[in-house]
């Protein structure tokens, strides 16, 4: 368990010489806790590899009360988050809130790549099938992406279970492609199809796709 | 480190977290050093001042699969630059 910590004026670099998930707790976590995190002025780049807030890679996670509350600015060309990267299955997200949130993810029109304003992509098996979750959270700021970016999630990869409850994105969407204002895209690939509900969850910023 | 190895990298005051023990011992944290230098992969460390890492270049992941804890006991961690490299 991580818990009960503040920081100040962060930058987390990744490996300058090829990708690594990056987060500022830790580049991957599974069964982990981690509870009661403020960071104020947070600074994430790099380039491929999924980049997150708080984690790169999470699974079988619970974080509660995070709260990013000035700027996070994230480059990068894969999967971006201002909380997690890529969430893959069984992953919480309560109470917890990104502000201020700037996502950049340049140069990705051919890959494979998402920016959303809690988690860039939740990705999961079909043989697990326990979803990720949100719940009484929220992100503020921008999304600047190529494609898949959304005020909330970036993209639900096809197999993926999530749920959303009381939850909102204040989030602008700028992206060329796949753009939504809570999710970018939730895909579908062999006839798997993802699986979202939502209960209770909003955007209130502007969406502005080209929709190619 | 060799580009086998560096495939692999992640980033973040922990490489890696996993499920965490219960730890046997348990250690204070009161500078950047002793943050930085986290070494027992199960340890139950914990910040008994805010510190400021400023002065410490070149802060590493901690290493490995991290089953420990680290209680912030509220204070503050500032000024630190995470560089892999």
């Amino acid at each position: 368990m991580v818990q009960n910590i503040n920081f100040e004026n962060i930058i987390v670099l990744g490996d300058s010489t090829t990708g690594s998930n990056t987060g500022l707790i830790a580049g991957s976590a599974d069964e982990a806790l981690i509870d009661n995190i403020n960071v104020k002025n947070l600074n994430v780049s790099g380039s491929d590899a999924a980049k997150g807030g708080i984690l790169g890679v999470a699974s079988n996670l619970t974080l509660s009360n995070v709260h990013l509350d000035t700027k996070i600015d994230i480059t990068l060309n894969q999967y971006a988050g201002g909380l997690i990267g890529n969430s893959v299955y069984n992953v919480k997200i309560l109470a917890s809130s990104v502000e201020a949130l700037t996502i950049h993810n340049a140069n990705c029109i051919n890959g494979s790549c998402a920016a959303g304003g809690l988690i860039g992509i939740t990705t999961s098996s079909e043989q697990i099938q326990l979803p990720t979750t949100i719940s009484r959270s929220y992100a503020t700021g921008g999304v600047f992406a190529d494609k898949n970016g959304g005020g909330l999630i970036g993209l639900v990869a096809h197999h993926s279970y999530v749920n959303i409850d009381n939850s909102y994105a204040q989030v602008v969407i700028n992206t060329k492609k796949y753009a939504g204002g809570l999710i970018g895209q939730a895909s579908e690939e062999n006839n798997k199809r993802s699986n979202v509900t939502m209960t209770n969850v909003y955007n209130a910023a502007n969406v502005v796709g080209d929709n190619k | 480190m060799n580009m086998l190895l560096k495939l692999f990298v992640k980033t973040g005051l922990l490489a890696s977290f996993a499920s965490t023990v219960w730890a046997a011992e348990s250690y204070p944290i009161s500078t950047c050093e002793d943050l930085a230098n986290i070494a027992d992969n199960n340890g139950e460390y914990y910040l008994v001042n805010s510190i400021d890492c400023a002065q410490v270049l070149n802060f590493l992941p901690i290493p490995g699969a991290f089953s420990g804890s680290l209680n912030g006991n509220q204070y503050t961690i500032s000024n630190l630059t995470i560089n892999p490299g």
